[in-house]
């Protein structure tokens, strides 16, 4: 035998070895390609390519990672991607069992920043009951930003343009490079340390993500986390998102608009003060013009009584009056008839028949009037009455 | 007083005037304390300067050490 040194595998130990080698050597990697040759069969994983402009290698995902993903694998598409090599032994082939994918461009960067921001997030500093009222109207305003850039000056342009009238403190630093995170952050603890600043505007114009990183850094996160003063996060295009705005206690869309958040405001404010100012002058007034209607009518109210009361004395006397001649009246109209029927009583009086001579007859016994001779019997006693005395007499005849 | 307060006074003083049926004097009070707060507010917004300036650092005592920003700086 020609190779007896040689150890002949068998296919079967030669795959395993290759196995072996390659899965522990790849157990754990990131790999940058684009996708190509994607198919998803029924069971939901999925099979690709992964290719450069040489080589390529075929890769699959399994379903339950997939649907992990916050995107959809799609052919053309540039990945990173984290696996591992995998041999699969009956077909000699190998492949990458991948875990994890994300789109390419920013690949590595982006996943700083999603990991960064899950922590930071996991700890609450992007918590709404961190986040501090802005001022309504700041009077000095710290601006963390290049004091040659793109920010500064759209911030100035509409503070200026519109004479907002504010005092602007600029803390010059770097926003992009090794440098910036930590000027900005010594920047932040600069201003905290001033008692008068209301709030403070952090940021820069716009840029790649690269440019950009700076506010991505998580100390630059932190120091704004800590600042007792209320930060704005004003980076780059209303597009761009970075940890710093996410952290602040309100983002602007880009410097312009933090700028014209503080100046509009004031502006809006003039015209509030204006407006509540005007309203509560008219609420007196009308205030002012109901007391004096409400005492106009109590003063007519009062006149009245006082008036009704000489009316009504007025009509009492007169009633009074009235009812006193009415008795004066009466009392001598009674008078004069009872004289008159006085003297019809002393003419109808017996006592004054009496008088001419008329006589009154009365039974004895009985009292009764005598009035014909029928009402006596001869020899039976009669009282006669004649003026001034009583006759006790005898009926001899009849 | 923080300009945040006065408004909320004013604002206050011109709702209770404008719905609550106050007695004269107590309205009185409520009508000079918004007219007062008014005040206020207006100093606020007028008393403020414009001006810019470079923030070098900060002493020990907690003063601002600055100097004007020039504004040529920015054109182009």
């Amino acid at each position: 035998m020609e190779n007896t040194e040689q150890r002949i595998y068998s296919i079967s130990d030669l795959t395993k070895a290759i196995k072996g080698e390659l899965e522990a050597q790849f157990a754990n990697l990131w790999v940058e390609g684009e996708i190509s040759n994607l198919v998803t069969p029924r069971s939901g994983h999925t099979y690709f390519t992964l290719k450069d402009e040489t080589s390529q290698i075929r890769a699959v995902m399994f379903k339950y990672l997939g649907s992990r993903l916050k995107f959809q694998l799609e052919n053309g598409m540039q990945i990173l991607a984290r696996g591992a090599i995998s041999v699969y032994e009956p077909r000699g082939e190998y492949q990458l069992i991948l875990d994890y994918a994300e789109p390419r461009g920013a690949g590595a960067l982006q996943l700083a920043f999603e990991q960064l921001k899950r922590r930071l997030a996991a700890e609450g500093l992007f918590d709404e009951r961190h986040k501090k009222p802005v001022p309504l109207l700041p009077k000095k305003i710290g601006i963390v930003t290049s004091p040659t850039g793109a920010a500064i000056r759209d911030i100035l342009n509409i503070v200026t343009r519109r004479f907002a009238n504010i005092h602007i403190l600029i803390a010059p630093v770097r926003v992009q490079g090794a440098e910036a995170p930590g000027e900005i952050v010594q920047a932040l603890e600069m201003f905290n340390r001033l008692p008068d600043v209301d709030v403070l505007i952090v940021g820069r114009g716009g840029g790649s993500i690269e440019d950009l990183w700076a506010f991505n850094d998580e100390t630059v996160a932190r120091s704004i986390f800590a600042s007792r003063i209320p930060v704005i996060s004003a980076v780059g295009h209303e597009i761009d998102y970075t940890i710093a705005d996410f952290v602040a206690d309100l983002r602007a869309p880009t410097p312009s608009a933090a700028a014209e958040l503080v100046v509009q405001n004031k502006a809006n404010l003039i015209h509030t003060v204006a407006v509540l100012t005007t309203r509560l002058r008219n609420a007196w007034t009308n205030l002012l013009a109901r007391w004096r209607d409400t005492l106009e009518q109590d003063t007519l109210r009062l006149q009245d009584p006082r008036k009704r009361i000489r009316e009504f004395q007025q009509r009492l006397d007169e009633q009074h009056h009235r009812l006193t001649t009415a008795f004066r009246n009466y009392l001598v109209r009674k008078r004069g008839r009872f004289e008159t029927f006085v003297g019809k009583l002393e003419s109808l009086s017996p006592l004054a028949l009496l008088a001419r001579g008329y006589a009154i007859c009365r039974d004895a016994e009985t009292l009764h009037t005598i009035k014909t001779v029928t009402q006596v019997e001869i020899g039976q006693n009669v009282l006669v009455r004649v003026s001034e005395g009583e006759l006790f007499c005898e009926v001899k005849n009849k | 007083m923080k300009f945040e307060e006065a408004l909320t006074k004013l604002e206050e003083a011109v709702k209770q005037l404008e719905t609550d049926d106050l007695p004269l004097e107590q309205a009185l009070e409520v009508f000079e304390e918004g007219i007062n707060m008014s005040r206020v507010c207006t100093q606020q917004l007028e008393a403020a300067e414009q001006k810019v300036e470079l923030l070098l650092g900060v002493s020990e005592d907690g003063k601002p050490q600055t100097t004007l920003f020039d504004m040529k700086t920015l054109e182009e």
